[in-house]
């Protein structure tokens, strides 16, 4: 099995399982693959495979925040916790497997986790749960409730 | 209580007296009457003086006390006379009370209506109670039950009474309380002509918000209804059940059991059986926990309702498996224990394996605090519901008391150091989180002179765990947008029925004042879990804007001697008022008059009124509320004068912020 088709197939895992609302699977030929997922406050996330690379991307993990935002440079602290060697293994994302980086591209946060080995899975759950834990916890402070509001045009009475 | 700490609130109390007396001739009249304690003319039994003097001279003009009437606590004082066939007979209402009475109905929280009911049920013995609006006592009956877990009634008349109890019928359904709805009809044989007034078809009004309901229609089968009726309050997971009374029914007679169908008791038409879980189930389970490094338990409000707490206790412990509970009430499993993760947002992140056990209200994965990866299992009485909302990986279909005990038997004791050690930083890592929110709070009420809600949160929660004689004995509850979500940070429950949580899933704003008073009269009488503590107050943290929906029943505690505290954070507006910042024409419609005095209203509504401005002030008004809710039986208000920009995190930063859940502030699930 190609590796496209391995991360095609641990992402749609996460759909069977509820996880995800929804998802979708499109490979381009053997290195490349694009998967879309309706997640978090019903956003859609596409992620990007790229074998040669042996890298995981999404195009906007958060979208509206100003490069020159106290946001986004919060955001970036916080990204630089989650490989503190101080996070037991099954939280921390270890930084001899992979590196993560955030791009600002127009106020749309990417983000990239690089494999620095084979291990593929790896890569991906680590990537998932990151994705996660922006949401749950990252966004879980009261300085970004009524970003929250805004950007996803949600009901303050039902966040979610 | 340490001496210190002690001289502290005394010193405290002793400073507030002094800068009250010089403020108000009223407040220095209460305290001085406080003092030589003619507040306790109102102790049970002593009918004919209320709390306010004998006379209050306000524009030199005399006028009559509050008083409670010696009507009332005659009332109150007489025996039970339940319905009989011989003589007269029994009515259709006398039948059905005796049903309530022989089913051990825990009380009746009405307004007057209905009469041929609620007269029988307070005849046939049921502790009973009537105050000023049917939505206020149908929130006591739901937080009665919230606190104990048992079987509640409410009542009001046909029309404008029933309906205004659908918005605390709709919040008792969402929080699955057993609670029994009854409601007079007008006769049938006015159906469809409008005949003179509140005519109106009950059962389509109540579609979506109960268990189960029905218009009673033959007047023999009135006792057979009675029980369906607990047969769905006291089977499977519970809910409303709304019964109407038409005239014909109420008023039937009957003088011999032959005339009355299936005129059998509970142990013919109901079972106390309970579905046990599979030996293969349980085998399943235990493989799963073994597998696990980090498995947790959400203990739903089932394990309550089935007073399965020992058992949660022992599997707990015996396996090191964290534990959080869900619902409507809080403290079956005590936020202290090294397990519990109500406390540690940031270990529920890393559990890999939850169990779901009688959680009645199932989030969807995303809605709980837990990383993708987790596994899942549900236990729950009834099959129907197992893998909705979130997908499973085991459903066990079992009394959910039943399944903690065979889990505990079947399960090996196991240590996990890393596992507990991790919760112990996580509860460790939250505390300095909102130890700092507390400390931000300080500041700010120290700048603006007004009061912060992590202050007010707080300085409660300490009060109850330092300054009073028995830690566990005072149940609390918080209401309101912004006081639900601080208050659910620093309110601790450690034992069960300690706190209950108004808002639950429904999220309604305004009946936690009268369903904290519906717990006092659980603890008032001892019942269930609240054995044990009779003669404690409640506490409530409340809002301004909610409030307004319970206000007027501070007469019902003060007629009833429930001791309540109800705080409020006064800051002028709904909670949810940012929604107006960038609508210039909409912020009239979010805020209220500045300044506003509910504690002048408390006072002329026969309770003890109090105004705060600083944490001084509020540790102090706490102090004195409290003698008073505990010697004499008197209720309190504390009006916290804040301001409506403590929640915007430009002005007063962190601002506001939704809880983990689940956890000490969770209202979803």
């Amino acid at each position: 099995m190609s590796d496209v088709a391995r991360v095609g197939d641990i992402l749609e895992e996460y759909a069977a399982r509820g996880v995800f609302r929804g998802f979708s699977r499109r490979e381009i030929g053997k290195q490349r693959g694009q998967f879309r997922v309706q997640w978090h406050r019903r956003q859609l996330f596409d992620f990007t495979y790229d074998g040669a690379k042996k890298s995981l991307r999404i195009a906007c993990v958060l979208p509206q925040v100003p490069a020159k935002s106290s946001m986004y440079k919060e955001f970036k602290a916080w990204l630089k916790t989650r490989q503190d060697d101080s996070l037991p293994d099954h939280r921390r994302c270890d930084s001899k497997k992979a590196t993560l980086k955030s791009y600002n591209r127009g106020g749309n946060i990417a983000l990239t986790l690089q494999m620095l080995d084979d291990d593929v899975e790896y890569g991906v759950r680590k990537l998932v749960g990151l994705v996660n834990e922006i949401y749950l916890e990252f966004l879980s402070s009261g300085l970004y409730f009524d970003w929250l509001i805004e950007t996803f045009d949600l009901d303050p009475d039902n966040p979610y | 209580m340490k001496n210190s700490d002690k001289n502290h609130v005394d010193d405290s109390v002793n400073n507030a007296v002094e800068e009250n007396d010089k403020l108000s001739s009223s407040r220095r009249d209460f305290l001085r009457r406080s003092a030589a304690g003619v507040g306790a003319a109102v102790a049970v039994g002593a009918a004919g003086k209320g709390f306010a003097a004998e006379t209050a001279d306000i524009a030199n003009v005399k006028l009559p006390s509050i008083t409670i009437p010696s009507d009332i606590t005659d009332s109150l004082a007489q025996d039970a006379k339940p319905g009989k066939f011989e003589g007269r007979g029994m009515s259709g209402a006398q039948v059905f009370a005796n049903v309530c009475k022989a089913e051990n109905l825990a009380a009746l929280f009405c307004c007057p209506g209905n009469y041929t009911v609620i007269n029988a049920l307070a005849a046939a013995g049921i502790p009973s109670y009537g105050g000023r609006s049917e939505g206020a006592m149908c929130a006591m009956a739901d937080g009665f039950s919230r606190a104990t877990g048992e079987v509640v009634a409410t009542s009001g008349t046909e029309g404008p009474g029933f309906t205004n109890m659908i918005m605390n019928i709709a919040a008792a359904n969402a929080a699955r309380t057993p609670l029994l709805v009854l409601a007079s009809n007008m006769q049938i044989a006015g159906d469809d002509r409008e005949a003179f007034i509140q005519t109106g078809y009950q059962q389509p009004t109540t579609e979506g918000i109960k268990k189960y309901g029905k218009r009673l229609i033959d007047p023999s089968r009135v006792h057979e209804y009675g029980g369906h009726a607990f047969r769905q309050l006291k089977s499977g997971v519970p809910g409303p059940v709304h019964l109407d009374f038409p005239a014909e029914v109420a008023r039937a007679r009957f003088k011999d059991p032959s005339e009355l169908k299936d005129f059998y008791d509970k142990s013919k038409y109901r079972t106390e059986s309970r579905c046990y879980p599979a030996p293969s189930d349980i085998k399943q389970v235990v493989k799963l926990i073994g597998k696990s490094k980090r498995p947790l338990i959400v203990a739903g409000q089932g394990v309550f309702q089935r007073k399965g707490w020992e058992a949660l206790m022992r599997v707990a412990e015996r396996n090191q498996i964290a534990v959080a509970t869900s619902g409507p009430g809080r403290g079956y499993f005590p936020d202290e224990h090294p397990l519990c993760v109500m406390a540690a947002p940031d270990a529920l992140m890393s559990a890999d394996l939850v169990i779901f056990v009688g959680q009645y209200c199932m989030p969807s994965p995303g809605e709980y605090r837990f990383n993708p990866e987790i596994k899942a299992i549900r236990v729950h009485p009834v099959q129907e519901d197992l893998g909705r909302n979130w997908p499973l990986d085991l459903g066990v279909v079992s009394d959910e008391a039943l399944f903690l005990e065979a889990l505990a038997d079947a399960i090996g004791r196991k240590k996990r150091g890393d596992w507990v050690s991790e919760i112990g930083k996580a509860k460790q890592a939250y505390e300095t989180n909102i130890e700092e929110v507390y400390q931000l709070g300080l500041k700010y009420s120290k700048q603006t002179n007004h009061l912060h809600p992590a202050v007010i949160a707080r300085d409660a929660q300490r009060f109850l765990d330092n300054d009073i004689e028995d830690r566990l004995a005072v149940v609390t509850g918080a209401g309101g947008w912004t006081t639900g979500l601080f208050a659910g940070r620093y309110l601790r429950a450690n034992r069960p029925g300690q706190m209950i949580v108004p808002a639950y899933q429904y999220g309604a704003i305004g009946p936690d004042m009268s369903m904290m008073m519906g717990v006092s009269a659980a603890v008032q009488r001892g019942v269930g879990p609240q054995a044990g503590y009779e003669g404690a107050p409640t506490l409530c943290i409340t809002s301004d804007a909610g409030v307004a929906y319970s206000m007027f029943e501070l007469d019902t505690a003060a007629k009833y001697k429930l001791p309540t505290i109800t705080v409020i954070y006064n800051n002028n507006a709904w909670g949810v008022w940012p929604n107006a910042a960038r609508s210039a024409r909409s912020m009239h419609m979010y805020l209220f008059q500045e300044n506003l005095r509910y504690d002048k209203m408390a006072e002329g509504l026969g309770a003890n009124g109090e105004y705060v401005r600083t944490p001084e002030e509020f540790r102090a008004a706490l102090a004195r509320a409290y003698k008073l809710a505990r010697n004499e039986k008197v209720s309190s208000l504390i009006n916290c004068q804040a301001i409506k920009e403590f929640t915007s995190p430009r002005d007063y930063p962190p601002g506001i912020s939704l809880n983990a859940e689940p956890g000490t502030g969770a209202v979803a699930h």
